[in-house]
């Protein structure tokens, strides 16, 4: 009795949770991964492309990601719990680190007015603020987009961002690359443990001579040939990742951040 | 005879390990389901801790604005105090503890938001950097309070699926686990109470 009201509760519960999640309607990750993703053409095709290095910089050197995000029209959705939605979901910033931003637009149109909101990874919370945040867009953005420089108001913001966030230290993408100890391990598995496999089997086989039979000298008895284990199959894949440099212009990929909500609104 | 007889108990053997193993793989998912729980939990309690942090500074710079309404102000403190005395630990996270927990935060969200719509009436607050900054972090940790109950939410909807399914519910009646509490959605608390202004 008792458990069949709570399996009805719990069924209850379920549906409203999964109606609190479908609240979110964003667009789907961009593939192939770029940090500026421009839906309303803000922006013309060679400031997407300035602004996309600007930030491929920043990540490759930093690892931290901060993501653009312009649309025009939001599915009657907050911009502030779109903006994180599109944070956790695309996984902007590293997976270690969360140090993701997301920048998210909403372009101006006939019947509603433009938004602006930052959303913060749990990285990067600390150092840029809601308050901070809530800074930014009203200092670099607004009054730029309001003379309709939107080229230079998300500009601004990029890199008033960057200068805060450069204070803190994520590792320098420490994760994705291959660090002392794992050359180590691999050397250790690539040389170093067949070689002791190869000793111990000479060993083996110069103390029980009998077991192997083009060592046996005469005497009859003896195991016979035995099976003569199999060494072969198997074989270490250490492939994976590879040693990948990160290349210059292209943008490697989101990392799997996490966001806690942190950020803040704005409006022109 | 006797060989079949051992076989028998060979078979039988195989099988108490194989459901003694399925056993322990069992107990050991909850352990760690139990562990993201609290994890969870000690992020919603983070986030609650948050928003009483930031408090005391937006009533002290609310204060200072003239003949500013002190019954709002006292309502603030008073739910405040009334929500910060009740601390759950992850393992007491019953439907009635999580019930006037709930309870206590949302009277102390009430207060806060009709706090917000006093101030209003007030230009000179409206005006002030330091209010305007205080506000966008009380805002920002609305949001973050629905964030991190969201992402508890999901996490228990797993412990407790992961526990009441069958056959691994008798484990888990073996070992004590229980089910833990949502939080509840009433009254459209899912989303963060509105602490916007028109500037």
């Amino acid at each position: 009795m008792h458990t069949e009201f709570n399996r009805a509760a719990s069924l209850i519960l379920g549906i409203v949770l999964a109606t609190v999640s479908a609240w979110a309607t964003i667009p789907s990750a961009p593939v192939p991964p770029k940090l500026v993703n421009d839906y309303a053409s803000m922006l013309t095709a060679d400031e997407v492309l300035q602004l996309e290095d600007l930030l491929v910089a920043y990540d490759d050197t930093t690892s931290t990601q901060i993501c653009v995000v312009i649309v025009n029209d939001l599915d009657g959705q907050d911009i502030l719990q779109a903006a994180y939605e599109i944070g956790e979901q695309w996984g902007v910033g590293h997976d270690k680190f969360s140090n993701g931003v997301v920048l998210l637009i909403k372009n101006k149109t006939a019947d509603s007015g433009g938004e602006i909101a930052i959303a913060t990874g749990y990285g990067t919370e600390g150092a840029l603020t809601d308050a901070i945040s809530r800074r930014v867009i009203e200092q670099d953005i607004t009054p730029c987009f309001r003379e309709g420089d939107y080229f230079l108001g998300i500009l601004n913001a990029v890199l008033h961002i960057q200068s805060i966030l450069s204070g803190e230290d994520f590792g320098q993408q420490a994760d994705d690359e291959v660090t002392p100890l794992d050359l180590i391990l691999i050397v250790l598995f690539l040389f170093v443990l067949p070689v002791i496999i190869i000793v111990m089997l000479v060993r083996y086989a110069k103390k029980h001579p009998e077991k192997f039979n083009n060592y046996n000298n005469g005497s009859g008895g003896g195991f016979g040939s035995g099976s003569g284990g199999n060494w072969g199959g198997g074989g270490f894949n250490i492939g994976g990742g590879g040693f990948s440099g990160g290349g210059h212009s292209s943008f490697g990929g989101f990392g799997g951040g996490h966001f806690g909500g942190g950020g803040a609104r704005g409006g022109w | 005879m006797a060989n079949s007889k051992k076989s028998t108990w060979i078979i039988v053997l195989v099988i108490v390990a194989l459901v003694a193993l399925w056993g322990v793989k069992a107990y050991n998912s909850m352990v760690s389901g139990e562990e993201g729980v609290s994890t969870a939990w000690s992020q919603v309690e983070n986030v609650y801790q948050r928003r009483m942090d930031l408090i005391p500074n937006l009533v002290n710079t609310v204060k200072g604005a003239a003949d500013f309404e002190k019954s709002t102000l006292t309502d603030v403190i008073e739910a405040r105090s009334k929500a910060s005395s009740i601390q759950l630990q992850a393992n007491e996270l019953t439907e009635e503890n999580l019930a006037a927990f709930q309870q206590a935060q949302e009277s102390l969200s009430g207060a806060l938001s009709r706090l917000m719509v006093t101030v209003e009436r007030y230009p000179e607050l409206k005006a002030n950097q330091n209010f305007l900054e205080l506000q966008s972090q009380l805002e920002g940790t609305e949001n973050r309070i629905a964030v991190e109950r969201n992402k508890y939410n999901d996490v228990v909807k797993g412990f407790n699926t992961n526990i009441r399914r069958f056959p691994k519910n008798i484990i888990a009646s073996m070992f004590g686990f229980e089910t833990k509490a949502y939080f509840k959605a009433a009254e459209g608390a899912d989303k963060a109470p509105s602490v916007e202004f028109n500037f």
